[in-house]
């Protein structure tokens, strides 16, 4: 009976409208993400909090505020424009920021085997973390070294990526993009100018940010290992303010050469079709050799112009276990070495010393298409009125999909 | 100088065609069908959950090398083989091309849900993908593939068809065996662990008295296993099945419950060690129900 009606109604639509086209419509998903979060630190000293040397104001577009956080929306759209381009626009919905094109990018479908390419806003595939969305995260935070050197969100901009894949039996993958400038909120590479007290600082040409990268895989029976290098090369003009204080702790640095490296390795070993133990360590460092302006001190409305080289260095290690095919357990480890700082080739001395966090997760998946997670960290990164400030949190995720949404990577 | 040309061109068109299969089931038929003539590099290894196998990143570097990429379909591999197929950047086996051939399009599937919706557990739109746990879809699968090979190769189509007979021989010979078995067993009634053998029970006639799991993907709870033993209770000559990645536990312990046997069935080629190709994986699972 009921097929009776669906064939009814389509025929029904057919002599109506013959030139009906929405089997055309792309796939659709929608993601959404919740939590509620216990932490002993108080909502409003949270916009206070800094790494030194590292980031002036942290900032995270994961909800950490006490009680109930809804942290986005995620809406996918994905299609075939036609046999030569595919299309993916994924949006996100927050309460600070409202609706904003987090990724819309087309993947270029024509060119000679090996080749890829992608045009368009997209996550940088530099890294292991970087390219990943929240929703696919194994902790329900970004790592610490991410937070500080490129932001929560990673590195994105308005580029082009070029790709090649060798034709080896194993994986090799050369990648390179450029992209016009930072497009989330510039932690390491900006080239646009700002004005910072009497000073112009000069903006940089564009397309202004380069990277490259190369990643491997190779398997022996069930262990798994993925390996990659990655080179990221720009121009920074970063303006530090730092929230609620003073306008004399104000800085900005300009700096046209800052290059960020990294390794990455992946190591997993397949117990069973549900079980496996994988392993995850990335490690970043950001080289600025720039100018750096600080408040005079003599004339507040002035600034005064030094060299600056910096040098900023972390890591995180990660291990999840799949104990069976709804639980996960994972435990993570991230630590920002002391920075190197030279002003006018002076070595700067700072009292900053072991930097680390901790993160023990949790998790039940009902389904591929809903989790629930349990976070518990132990910060010691955060700096609050002039010292480290350690920050005890407990997050109760929950994570819910729908729609068409597509695998993810390994 | 022109015949060197000559040779160096015939030993080239003589490379074998790489193949790249996403289950061994299909590798099997490949390797019936294209002989000497393929090179067949396969995804999963056959003790996997076929719709959770791993995406290892190393399956890109043999997709990347790709002729030809035969897929089970019907949504079986949506949940590993695509970001593999896009980051192999291999025009040849994109989505749309025609050296992805999709097998499930030559069989009529059964189990098409009325209505498409998640709260139903893990369903496939398009229908059951476990057809070729049915024997009788064999010669389609077969088809499939030679219709595939010969498209990569059209001067070997003698060759291929050759092999496709000779299979189809075997085939035959096999299927007389195998229904004199389903005759002797034909009022056999399985609980089964997950809807993946449908279509053997459609051929044998088999009655599906129960699923341990609710609905497809869905982990059972007490009460359902409670109320597949209140179910059951007295019935004869039933079994349970399941396949070598579910859940052994529970089987067994609905199993105690019941005092009805349990039995581990191939639902691949190297699921079991005995399970070496398509022909034993039959003989295999008509062995076991019939013990």
């Amino acid at each position: 009976m009921t097929n009776f009606i669906v064939i009814f109604l389509y025929t029904q639509t057919l002599s109506f409208n013959p030139f009906v086209q929405n089997i055309f419509n792309p796939d659709i998903s929608l993601i959404a993400d919740f939590s509620f979060v216990g932490s002993d630190i108080k909502d409003e000293w949270r916009e206070e909090l800094l790494i030194p040397e590292f980031i002036g104001h942290f900032h995270s577009h994961i909800g950490k505020n006490r009680g109930f956080n809804f942290n986005y929306l995620e809406l996918v759209f994905s299609a075939f424009v036609d046999p030569y381009f595919e299309l993916f626009s994924i949006n996100t919905i927050n309460p600070e920021h409202g609706i904003e094109i987090e990724e819309l990018y087309g993947d270029l479908k024509f060119l000679p085997s090996g080749f890829g390419s992608r045009i368009g806003i997209f996550k940088s595939e530099i890294g292991r973390h970087n390219f990943k969305h929240a929703h696919y995260w194994d902790f329900y935070d970004s790592p610490i070294i991410y937070d500080a050197l490129l932001g929560s969100e990673g590195l994105s901009g308005l580029g082009l990526r070029i790709t090649y894949t060798f034709p080896f039996n194993f994986f090799l993958k050369f990648g390179s993009e450029i992209f016009q400038n930072s497009y989330e909120e510039p932690v390491s590479f900006n080239a646009d100018g700002f004005k910072f007290l009497d000073k112009e600082i000069e903006s940089f040409p564009k397309p202004s940010l380069f990277t490259g990268y190369v990643k491997t895989s190779f398997d022996f029976i069930n262990h798994v290992f993925l390996l990659g290098s990655s080179i990221l090369y720009g121009p920074s003009n970063i303006y530090h303010s730092n929230h609620h204080k003073e306008a004399s702790h104000n800085y900005a640095i300009s700096s046209p050469r800052t290059v960020l490296y990294g390794f990455d390795i992946t190591y997993k070993y397949i117990i069973d079709a549900y079980r496996y133990i994988s392993f995850e360590s990335e490690y970043l460092s950001r080289i600025i050799d720039g100018k750096l302006y600080l408040v005079n001190e003599t004339d507040t409305n002035s600034a005064v112009e030094h060299n600056l080289y910096k040098i900023n260095s972390g890591f995180y290690s990660g291990i999840v276990f799949k104990l069976n095919r709804r639980i996960r357990t994972g435990l993570r480890f991230d630590y920002l070495f002391k920075p190197s700082v030279k002003i006018d080739g002076n070595v700067s001395q700072n009292d900053i010393k072991d930097l680390y966090k901790i993160s023990f997760m949790a998790e039940y998946n009902f389904t591929e298409f809903s989790r629930i997670r349990f976070q518990y960290n132990y910060d010691h990164t955060k700096y609050f009125e002039e010292k480290v400030r350690p920050i005890n949190e407990f997050i109760l995720n929950i994570n819910l999909s729908i729609g068409a949404h597509g695998a993810h990577m390994f | 100088m022109l015949n060197i040309f000559i040779l160096f061109f015939s030993l080239l068109k003589e490379e074998p065609i790489r193949v790249v299969v996403s289950y061994p089931y299909i590798a099997s038929i490949v390797k019936e069908i294209g002989g000497d003539m393929v090179d067949i590099t396969t995804l999963s290894n056959g003790t996997e959950d076929p719709h959770h196998v791993v995406p290892k990143p190393s399956l890109i570097g043999k997709l990347r090398r790709a002729d030809i990429l035969f897929i089970n379909g019907a949504s079986l591999e949506i949940g590993f083989l695509p970001p593999l197929i896009e980051q192999a950047n291999n025009p040849k086996i994109n989505p749309g091309s025609k050296f992805l051939i999709d097998l499930s399009r030559k069989i009529e599937l059964i189990d098409k849900p009325l209505k498409v919706s998640r709260a139903e557990g893990d369903i496939h739109p398009e229908g059951n993908p476990h057809y070729y746990l049915s024997y009788k879809n064999l010669p389609k699968i077969a088809e499939g593939i030679l219709e595939g090979l010969i498209l990569v190769r059209p001067e070997k189509r003698e060759y291929f068809e050759n092999n496709y007979k000779n299979f189809i021989e075997k085939y035959e010979n096999k299927k007389k065996e195998w229904e004199d078995i389903l005759k002797r067993i034909s009022s056999l009634k399985l609980i089964q662990y997950h809807r993946m053998f449908n279509y053997l029970a459609k051929d044998g006639n088999f009655e599906i008295v129960a699923e341990i799991e609710p609905k497809p993907g869905i982990p059972p709870t007490a009460k359902h296993i409670e109320d597949i033993v209140n179910k059951v209770k007295g019935q004869n000559f039933i079994k349970i099945v399941g396949a070598v990645y579910n859940d052994i536990n529970t089987i067994k312990k609905l199993s105690e419950k019941t005092g009805i046997k349990y039995v581990i069935l191939p639902h691949d080629v190297n699921s079991l060690n005995e399970v070496k190709d398509i022909f034993s994986l039959f003989d295999t699972i008509f062995k076991k129900l019939s013990e």
